[in-house]
């Protein structure tokens, strides 16, 4: 009986420790708060899609928005990684699901910017599901989608996008009116997003203060899924231009990176 | 769901008991999956059906998933579900049940710090419907996992329609609902699978 027992005990001690947890995501986890200022003269804190750091991501002395440094994030027509054209720092785990999350960074578009076709300026991209079993490049290849939020650099002007849908890449719409600007000069974004998959997430975002996305009769959050599931998005920020070769080199210099919980903690 | 198993146990009442008892036959099946959720993803399965004694009503499955592929070799994630059960009855009629035990075994590959996905086995029970009518046979498992923070059920009807005598062809949907115990934060999902079926025996 003493040996009937201790097989018992064994077996559901392993089966126990063997066990893992349920595949779906526990809502409103928290996330690290974030400072990017690049004061220390690196990019180190982020994660990058960049062909070249030395070349495409340096820091400089002018301008800059705080402090004595800023990034300079230069894409070359041929820069292509990671099947796109593209110079982009990123940061993980900080657009989970359930979750409420202030984001700012201060961006200045260099005088020489020659380009007029998309660019984006920063995104907050989709993941697959890994928890239930997904990755990014399914066999057969699925159609690409933008992200479910991007602002985008086209013609001098900002356009705040979102797309709809994540297999196709037709459902992308304007959120507010595009801001015309000017090159050569600092602004200052802050965005403020409730992450989830159904219409109760929203954003709310400002440039230098004053809000960009519409007004709904009570304040300018804007409501609309803004997850494909519940695995979060991810933030990348620099120069996406896609399957879209650029023509020129462009420069776009940055600033004052941060993620935090509410409005002042990341205003520059 | 609840309506999906009350049409089974409706239609299994009035249809009539069938002579061939494909109880006994070994089989092994593949099928395809691709509608989830709210956008497609492929998924691809394997499953063989084994009796264990010809003259007890006790079976043997296995199944296998791979995620990510259409084409079953993955680089990403599988499963890998065994399941011993136990018919009610030893030859096909109307309407019968089975019960059983398993494993769920979550095999993840991915290798991308993005990724929160951890492998991991859990205990499964399964009761089910089972019935035929001609060429149509169905089934209604109900799965049910425990983890170390919660519980899933999971319902997968499946309709067969028999080609010959070797081969059927069946469609299978698959409807989760996860819970997680602590916060009470639950999801549903579900999905598509289409397959053959092939006897062994």
């Amino acid at each position: 009986m003493n040996t009937f027992l201790r097989v018992l005990y064994t077996i559901s001690t392993l089966f126990f420790f063997a066990c893992g947890k349920v595949p779906t995501t526990e809502p409103n986890q928290p996330f690290i708060p974030f400072i990017g200022d690049f004061e220390n003269g690196t990019i180190s804190g982020f994660h990058y899609l960049v062909v070249d750091t030395t070349k495409n991501t340096q820091i400089v002395t002018y301008p800059a928005r705080k402090g004595k440094y800023a990034l300079k994030n230069t894409l070359k027509p041929e820069d292509y990684i990671y099947n796109g054209y593209r110079t982009e720092l990123v940061i993980y785990n900080c657009a989970k699901y359930k979750s409420d999350v202030f984001y700012g960074f201060s961006f200045w578009v260099d005088t020489n910017y020659q380009d007029t076709s998309y660019n984006l300026i920063c995104q907050w991209q989709d993941l697959p599901y890994y928890i239930q079993g997904e990755v990014w490049e399914p066999s057969p290849k699925l159609q690409g989608s933008p992200p479910p939020i991007a602002l985008i650099y086209v013609n001098e002007t900002l356009e705040l996008k979102m797309n709809d849908s994540p297999s196709t890449n037709t459902k992308t719409f304007l959120v507010g009116k595009p801001l015309t600007t000017e090159k050569g000069k600092w602004y200052d974004l802050v965005a403020h997003i409730y992450w989830n998959e159904d219409n109760t997430a929203y954003q709310e975002v400002w440039i230098n203060g004053k809000p960009i996305t519409p007004f709904n009769g009570v304040d300018h959050k804007y409501y609309h899924r803004n997850l494909f599931n519940r695995a979060g998005n991810y933030f990348k920020f620099g120069q996406y231009r896609g399957k879209e070769k650029s023509e020129h080199t462009n420069s776009i210099y940055f600033d004052e990176v941060k993620i935090g919980s509410t409005y002042n903690e990341v205003a520059p | 769901m609840r309506k999906v198993l009350f049409l089974c146990l409706l239609v299994g009442n009035f249809i009539h008991a069938q002579e061939q008892n494909s109880l006994k036959k070994n089989t092994i099946s593949v099928d395809f999956g691709s509608l989830r959720n709210r956008y497609i993803y492929p998924k691809t399965d394997i499953s063989f059906t084994y009796s264990l004694i010809k003259s007890s009503a006790f079976r043997l499955s296995v199944r296998l998933r791979s995620y990510g592929t259409l084409y079953f070799f993955s680089k990403s994630a599988y499963d890998v579900t065994p399941l011993v059960e136990y018919y009610f009855s030893k030859t096909e009629k109307p309407i019968y049940f089975s019960t059983g035990i398993g494993l769920d075994a979550r095999i993840r590959l991915v290798n991308d710090s993005r990724s929160t996905a951890t492998s991991s086995a859990e205990p499964l029970v399964s009761i089910a419907i089972h019935g035929n009518y001609k060429k149509v046979s169905y089934s209604v498992p109900l799965w049910t996992r425990w983890y170390t923070n919660g519980i899933s059920y999971t319902i997968l009807p499946q309709i067969n329609w028999e080609l010959n005598e070797k081969n059927e062809l069946f469609i299978r949907y698959e409807m989760n609902f996860l819970r997680i115990s602590k916060n009470v934060s639950k999801e549903w999902n579900q999905d598509v699978f289409v397959g053959l079926k092939r006897s062994l025996n």
